[in-house]
């Protein structure tokens, strides 16, 4: 059974690497994929390989998605916030140092939240239950403090124009009743409009070079890893918030330098991927789409089970650091060679014939009216992050 | 910190991590099974058969809720197989286990 589970460990892991590096495809849709095919699968492997895969694919997919991000400039919803520093560094020729301290950031992430998860699992379900009547309230709040935090008055006005488009139109897809309503919206938001703005803009990228030339110092990775770490933890226990917003409160725990920045970053993604996993057996609530069909197939919260889930996280997270490495150091060597253009509209065709197998001519409707509201917030100049409020405003307004 | 002492770093907590996942698997393996059954309530199950324990247990994947996996013992004859669709009547025992009254294969 070991050797079925170190094989399922790396299938895992390469899953993981090919979510990550291919923008527009998640990591959720490889696991709705699994849950569907999981009632053959389990005729012939063991139920703990089919967690492992799960586990590790998500782990693996947080390390690799800083490399689309930035090399290619096509976040994720994880990595919206991350691109800005990221590209600097790639217009600088330094892409790779980029990369290099998010992995940083990653790795230290899932070390602290490993440390502190016997904390985490005595505090999450008071603090939760402590907050949960105030919940719809302290969303609102949230979502305010992003509109006003967003600068002068003309960037909080359209803000607020983008918060609330946003949050109709992922009102009125969940109206829709797709069988996956988040697939087309994300895509459409975070993938299809940053790849048609790649498209039409004309960017010459210098030579890139391998170096290190940042030190980061202890002192520096662990204050910008505990802030990721506090942040991805505090807005993992909100149905709607994620990283991007994490990014922002955990912002305000670090120097205003880019490279803090790029550690928090990678810290939010990792530790937040982790802390799932924690509020899945301490509260029973699956924050994000791979933990949901993980809850299918988990239903003993026992010790055990929790050890071989970060213990998994964690061999996952020490591979993809190598994995990261490597790969950051071919995309360095093979960027300039590579058509871009053409890379992005094979990439949006890909997504389009997802979108329409797995939820028909609605799903492909809402994926062209989220490209388009998903366009806004860089013509408008304002944050992506507000974008968010497709899923928050629906938790709101099932809240109140 | 340079990027060796990472990989080195990294490198190191994979291969604790691999063995400490070895004694997990191989030492704990029936505290990851899971029954939905509370400790001596009596119910009927139904599920695929995943591994046949020389004829004094099996193992199944139920898959009428959610895909649990669980271990059975009852007195079997040789006809229960891997594959087969079983349901199994019983009741549950403290280590998630169940003590099965009969086993009756559908298909």
């Amino acid at each position: 059974m070991m050797l079925e589970i170190i094989v399922f460990l790396f299938l895992g892991v390469l899953f993981g690497v090919i979510t990550g590096i291919t923008p527009g495809v998640h990591i959720n849709l490889v696991a709705v994929l699994l849950l569907s095919l999981s009632p053959f699968l389990l005729t012939y492997v063991h139920i703990l390989s089919l967690i492992c895969f799960i586990m590790s694919m998500s782990i693996t997919h947080t390390f690799l998605d800083f490399l689309p991000s930035i090399y290619l400039g096509a976040p994720s919803d994880e990595t919206a916030l991350a691109v800005l520093p990221g590209h600097k560094f790639l217009l600088a020729g330094m892409a790779y140092e980029a990369v290099r301290l998010s992995v940083i950031g990653s790795f230290f992430g899932i070390l602290l939240t490993l440390l502190f998860s016997p904390l985490l699992f005595f505090l999450v379900p008071r603090v939760f239950s402590f907050l949960q009547p105030f919940m719809a309230y302290i969303l609102l709040t949230i979502l305010a403090f992003l509109v006003f935090k967003s600068g002068d008055k003309n960037c909080i006005f359209w803000s607020f124009v983008i918060t609330l488009i946003a949050g109709m139109l992922g009102f009125l897809t969940f109206q829709l009743h797709l069988s996956d309503p988040l697939f087309p919206l994300f895509s459409g938001l975070f993938g299809v409009s940053v790849l048609l703005t790649s498209i039409f803009e004309k960017v010459t990228l210098p030579k890139q070079r391998i170096t290190e030339q940042y030190p980061v110092a202890l002192k520096k990775t662990a204050r910008a890893s505990c802030a990721g770490v506090f942040s991805g933890c505090f807005v993992s226990l909100f149905p709607g918030l994620g990283p991007s917003q994490a990014a922002l409160v955990g912002s305000a725990f670090v120097d205003n330098q880019d490279d803090s920045y790029l550690l928090l970053t990678g810290a939010i993604g990792s530790s937040s991927m982790l802390f799932s996993i924690i509020t899945l057996f301490s509260i029973d609530k699956a924050r994000n789409g791979v933990i949901v069909v993980l809850s299918y197939f988990v239903s003993n919260h026992s010790l055990p089970l929790v050890l071989f889930l970060f213990i998994t996280a964690f061999v996952a997270a020490g591979v993809s650091v190598w994995i990261t490495f490597y790969l950051a150091k071919k995309f360095s060597q093979v960027i300039n060679f590579i058509n871009y253009r053409w890379l992005c509209i094979s990439i949006i065709l890909f997504i389009i014939l997802l979108v329409f197998f797995f939820t028909g001519w609605k799903g492909f409707l809402v994926l062209c009216v989220s490209a388009c509201v998903g366009l806004l917030p860089q013509f408008l100049g304002i944050g992506r992050h507000h974008l968010m409020s497709c899923v928050i405003a629906s938790v709101i307004i099932y809240a109140l | 910190m340079r990027e060796e002492l990472l990989l080195n770093l990294s490198f190191t907590g994979t291969v604790l991590g691999m063995l400490l996942l070895f004694f997990l698997v191989e030492y704990t393996d029936n505290a990851f099974l899971a029954l939905p059954l509370k400790q001596g309530e009596h119910g009927i199950l139904e599920g695929v058969v995943e591994r046949v324990h020389e004829g004094t247990a099996l193992r199944f994947t139920l898959k009428q809720e959610s895909l649990v996996t669980i271990v059975v013992f009852h007195p079997l004859d040789f006809t229960v197989k891997k594959g087969m669709r079983v349901q199994v009547v019983g009741t549950a025992r403290e280590d998630n286990a169940l003590i099965a009254d009969a086993v009756r294969i559908l298909g």
